[in-house]
Parts: structure tokens; sequence; C-alpha cells
């Protein structure tokens, strides 16, 4: 599929992104926690980003967008979306990419709307603060959002205040938002963590579906693998700052090639047999600061083995997959003598 | 760039839609004070139609009717319907106008602290850095100084400067002005520690996702959730105002004569107390408690109805 696509519906395009914390103690050096991470993302996509606490996920979400905390810093590299360089660009041109071209969904729907305003109000606001219209057409559009993620009775919710509504109804009032301003991407971060199982697929669904019918191009963001397994197209694994393998959902789960992710997919609970114990991936995902001249993964990876722990992997690049483990490089693949454990 | 035309406020729109009013009737307590705020606003705005006398008109005085008691007591005269003061001035007439001069003082000395110490605490926790430093070192520095001395050595310095006629032409705004510039770091202490704890919440950070400009999630978003301490404290310093208005006037250097304050007519009667003449003192106590309460109670009672938590669902 890629290889049919025109130049023109590349959406985002993310290049070597290094982002360090800066230390406020002069003597500790800066640390890098995404290291390199590149993607490509083309209109209308629905790409999921899965990985572990920690790896990097929301992090990355935000240096999309330049919303770092004052002390992450983007280092190297660049975040390319419909033809800027967002890391180049001024706070005031930021703020016409930001709502208006880009929207967010975030984690805590119980959080993240304004307590003290009307959803109208919040939805008003939204609108017109980026599109010239008048508030009567802003409120018929704000209903028709509403409609959209099938809020029902959206006259009488409009008129009231997030603690009134339930979790779910505010993450459809959040979706609606993000869609109010017929952006061209939006990152959802972790849009179903907050709430309950039963909700988290509905939630999902509505999501994708609406990406899909209005063709924006969608960042899902998860824990979850079985989450996103239905909802993208593509999928990007993180670990510790680093994408290890991306690749269509479909084909990535089948056929995993980077250990991290045979491990992720193996930790499901429904690969397990009734009354078996879980799989977990032994130990933990290292310290940024830790990591020397390695692979990030080798301290817990089965397949470890001298060069894993000498050299950091390349990126191999097959027709519809990219995975950086020297198992699957050629030229770094170990001789039979060197595999067995 | 168009968030101008959203700006209906908030407080109104809750009462257009009768929700206050429905909270209002549901609340006896500030049923009450409110419309014992109303009647004392009204009687102060329409004091010199509403007055009997005018107390600033030496002509209507004479000194014959002198330390009158009110009407009701066997001494009284049925002009003076709370009974004169010391120089034979109508007490109801000097009330009036009293109530006049200290709602007028608090309102704007409070309007304009609240001003200063909201857009300085707004800005300063939102900010933050160096921005933060140099507004909460000024606080610091203006809270060495008591603002009630501050008061008297500005009123004393221009008193000097300017001359006594002058003066008095002046004061009621020196005033204002001294008392309004003096108290502004308790609101913006109290306005920057509310923004730093929801500055870091997830609605402003869903904000600055949305692309609004720091101006409007200062003022929109983090500004009403931040309103009910802010509240608390500006009533307190009506109280507060009228009450420093009262002391300087007592002392002297506040209200010129002809123009009566609560604070001055106590000060005046406070002479004629031990010898009996309790009513010179007593009318102007009454009102300024009247006055603070109700205006503590209402604001009690509006900082609870704003909160959108207590309003039920709304079917």
């Amino acid at each position: 599929m890629s290889l049919h696509l025109k130049p023109s519906t590349r959406l985002l395009s993310v290049r070597d992104l290094h982002v360090n914390f800066t230390s406020r103690w002069p003597q500790e050096p800066n640390i890098d926690v995404l290291r390199g991470v590149s993607f490509q993302l083309e209109r209308g996509e629905r790409l999921a980003l899965v990985g572990e606490s920690g790896a990097g996920k929301s992090l990355l979400a935000t240096s999309i967008i330049q919303l770092l905390d004052s002390s992450a810093r983007i280092r190297q590299g660049s975040v390319h979306f419909e033809g800027q360089d967002l890391t180049q660009l001024s706070s005031k041109q930021l703020r016409q990419v930001r709502g208006r071209r880009i929207g967010m969904v975030f984690q805590d729907p119980m959080t993240n709307l304004n307590p003290n305003l009307t959803l109208e109000q919040q939805l008003l606001q939204c609108i017109l603060s980026h599109r010239n219209i008048s508030r009567a057409e802003a409120r018929l559009v704000a209903l028709h959002k509403l409609r959209q993620v099938h809020i029902p009775a959206p006259e009488t919710r409009m008129r009231q205040y997030p603690h009134q509504l339930s979790a779910g109804q505010l993450q459809r009032a959040t979706i609606a938002m993000a869609l109010a301003l017929e952006p061209a991407l939006i990152i959802a971060d972790e849009p179903t963590s907050a709430l309950d199982v039963t909700m988290q697929a509905e939630i999902i669904s509505l999501l994708t579906h609406l990406c899909h019918n209005n063709g924006v191009a969608l960042l899902l963001i998860s824990h979850d693998l079985s989450l996103v397994a239905h909802a993208s197209d593509r999928c990007l694994i993180m670990y510790a700052g680093q994408i290890v393998e991306q690749g269509h959902t479909k084909s990535l789960i089948n056929d995993a090639q980077h250990p991290y992710t045979q491990s992720l997919i193996r930790a499901l609970p429904q690969m397990s047999e009734p009354g078996q114990s879980l799989y977990q991936i032994p130990g933990q995902m290292p310290f940024a600061q830790e990591l020397g001249n390695q692979c990030a993964f080798a301290n817990r990876c089965e397949h470890a083995y001298a060069a894993c722990w000498n050299q950091p992997p390349a990126r191999t690049v097959t027709l519809e997959r990219e995975v950086s483990c020297h198992l699957v490089n050629p030229a770094t693949a170990p001789t039979p003598a060197e595999s067995e454990p | 760039m168009n968030a101008a035309k959203y700006h209906g406020h908030h407080i109104w729109r809750r009462f257009r839609r009768q929700q206050l009013w429905l909270q209002l009737k549901a609340n006896k307590v500030a049923l009450i004070s409110s419309v014992i705020l109303l009647l004392l606003t009204v009687t102060a705005l329409l004091a010199p139609w509403l007055s009997p006398f005018d107390p600033s008109v030496l002509q209507q005085q004479n000194i014959m009717d002198a330390e009158l008691p009110p009407a009701w007591h066997e001494q009284g005269d049925s002009r003076f319907l709370l009974g004169t003061d010391g120089l034979g001035r109508d007490l109801l007439s000097s009330l009036l106008h009293g109530i006049r001069t200290s709602l007028w003082v608090g309102f704007w000395a409070v309007l304009l602290q609240l001003t200063l110490g909201t857009v300085l605490g707004l800005c300063a926790g939102y900010f933050g850095g160096w921005m933060d430093r140099l507004v909460m070192r000024l606080a610091d520095f203006q809270l060495t100084f008591s603002s009630l001395m501050l008061a008297i050595l500005v009123l004393a310095i221009t008193r000097a400067a300017m001359g006594a006629h002058d003066y008095h032409v002046w004061s009621p705004w020196l005033l204002i002005l001294v008392l309004g510039l003096a108290d502004w770091p308790q609101y913006a202490r109290t306005l920057r520690a509310s923004v730093l704890a929801e500055k870091h919440k997830d609605y402003v950070a869903a904000a600055q996702v949305l692309g609004y400009r720091s101006r409007h999630i200062m003022v929109m978003q983090i500004l009403p959730n931040t309103l009910s301490p802010l509240l608390v404290i500006a009533t307190l310093q009506v109280a507060h105002v009228i009450l420093a208005e009262a002391a300087l006037s007592f002392l002297g250097i506040g209200m010129p004569y002809g123009n009566p304050s609560l604070g001055g007519m106590m000060g005046s009667g406070f002479e004629y107390m031990l010898s009996g003449l309790w009513w010179i003192a007593l009318m102007p106590g009454i009102a300024l408690v009247l006055l603070l309460l109700s205006i503590n109670l209402v604001a009690d009672w509006l900082r609870d109805a704003l909160d959108p938590k207590n309003i039920g669902p709304q079917q």
C-alpha cells in the first residue's frame, strides 16, 4: 500500500527525534528520553503507538504538538506536519496548528474538561477561538458533533457541567470537541484507560469510525496491544524511547519479529490457558541513564547474545516492516553456535 | 481570534437561567441578608433625596437642637427620628450619607485591590519564573507595611502638601487610592497559590492543546476555578476597608467634616458615650454591623452557589 501513495498524502513525519530532560544539577548529564524516533503518518491513517509505562509514548505525543515540560527539550530531529517543521514554528504559529489541525484526546475525561464551565461554553469557546463563525453557527456545529459521538439529548447535555455527566459521556464530549475543529490529525493518549472495560471498545470504535468517516488521521497511544489490534492500520512498538518495531498491525501481531513484541503478545491474558499463570516479561525497563552502548532490551531478552551487549541494534527495513534487533539484521544475526544458550 | 464573541459572563448567564434566584429563595439567611444589603445600598444611593436634612449645609443646623435623643424617647423630637449629634445635626441624615460614603469607599477600594491583586497573582502563578519572584517579593515588601500605617503616612503628607481645602476635595479619592493600593498582596498570594494548583490540572493542558492563547487560558479557564477564595477575601476586605476608613476618619485624616462617614460619626459619638448620649455612636455602629454582616453572608452564599458542584442535575 505504501508503495502507491503519492508524497502529498504524507501528513506527519517525525525524523530522528531526540528529546532530553535537562538536569537540575550542572554536573549531571542530560538524559535522552526519546532516542531517535522516526515514523510517518499518512492522511487518514490510523496508527497505534504501543509500549509499556515509561517508554516515552506520551512524551512523543507532547513533543509532536510542542507542549513539552519546561525541563524537556528537543535536542535533535524534526517533526514535519503538513509541510511545516513544528519544531521551528513560533508560538503564535503553533496556536494555529494546535486544536485547529491537531486535536487531542486525553486519558481521564473527568479532569480534562474545565469543571467550572458548561459543556456548551467549552465547545463554543473551542470553536469560536479558531473559526470565524457566529455563535449560533458554532452552536449548530457543536450540536452536530455531539450527535456524531452519540450523546443522547445533546441540547440538554450541553447545558450541564462536567460533573453531571458520566465518564463515558465526557470522553465522547472530548472527542466531539477534538473533532469540532475538523483537524487533520487526532492524537488520542490512552483515551480509554480511565473508563471501565465495557466502555473501552465502544469509545475506541467510535473514535476510529469518526476519524475514518471524516478523513482524520489518528495516532492512538495505548499500552494495550489487544485494544489497538482492531483499531489501527499500522502499529509502532515503543521501548525505552525508541521504536523497536513497526509495521501493519495484522502482520505485526501474526508475525512479530522483535523479541519485545513477541513477549508483549505472549503477555496478553487471552493467550494463556485457563488456570495457567500469566506470562510476564522478566525484569524492568532500564532507566535512560543506565543505557550504555547496548540494546535497551538486552537485559530482559530471552535471545540476547554477545552482540546485544556491545552495540545498539541498527534498524532493519524489510518490505513493510522496520525492526531494530540484531537477530533480524542479517549482518549481525548470531551464528548457530552463538544462538545456543 | 474570535474569543471575544464569547464573553457573556458566567454569573449573569447563571442568573438568567434562574438557578441563582431559585437557590437564593431556598436559603433564608442569604435571602434576608441580601434584602438588607439591597435596602442599605438603595438608601445609600438615594441618600440625598431620602434624608430630611443635608448634613453638609450648615444653615440647616441649629445648636439648640443638639444632643436630642431618638424620636421614640420621651425627650425626643419628631423632626429627628434617630436624634441629633452634639452639633445639632440630624443623625438619620448623617447616617444615610455615612452609609453612602462607606459603601462608596469600600466598593471602589476593593475593586482596585481586586483588580491589581488578581492581575499580578494570575501572572505570577501562571508564568512563574522571574515574574513570580518579582511579584512575590513586591508583595512581601508591601506586607511589611501595615496598610493603615501606609494610609496615615500618605494622607498626612498629602494633607500637609495640599493644604486643608484642596485636601478635603481630594480626600475621598485619595482614601480609595491608598486603601486600594495597599492591600493587593493578599489577593495576589492567594490567587498565585490557587493558580499553581490549577495550572497542572489536565484541563489546562487540554486548553493549551486546543491552541488557546495564554490570556484566554488564564482568564477564561483558570480564573473561574479560583474565584471562591478571591470572593471570600474581597468581601472580608470590603469590611476591612470600611473599618479602615472609619479608623482614619476617627483619627481625623479620613473623610472631611462636611462629608459624614460611619467611622467619623462613631468617632465623634465616642466622646458623648460616657455622658449618656448613647445614640450618637450606637446608630452608626448598628448600621456598620448590619452592612458588614449582610455583605459577608451574601458573599458566603454566593461562593457556594457559584460552585457548579452544588447544583443538582438539571432535569
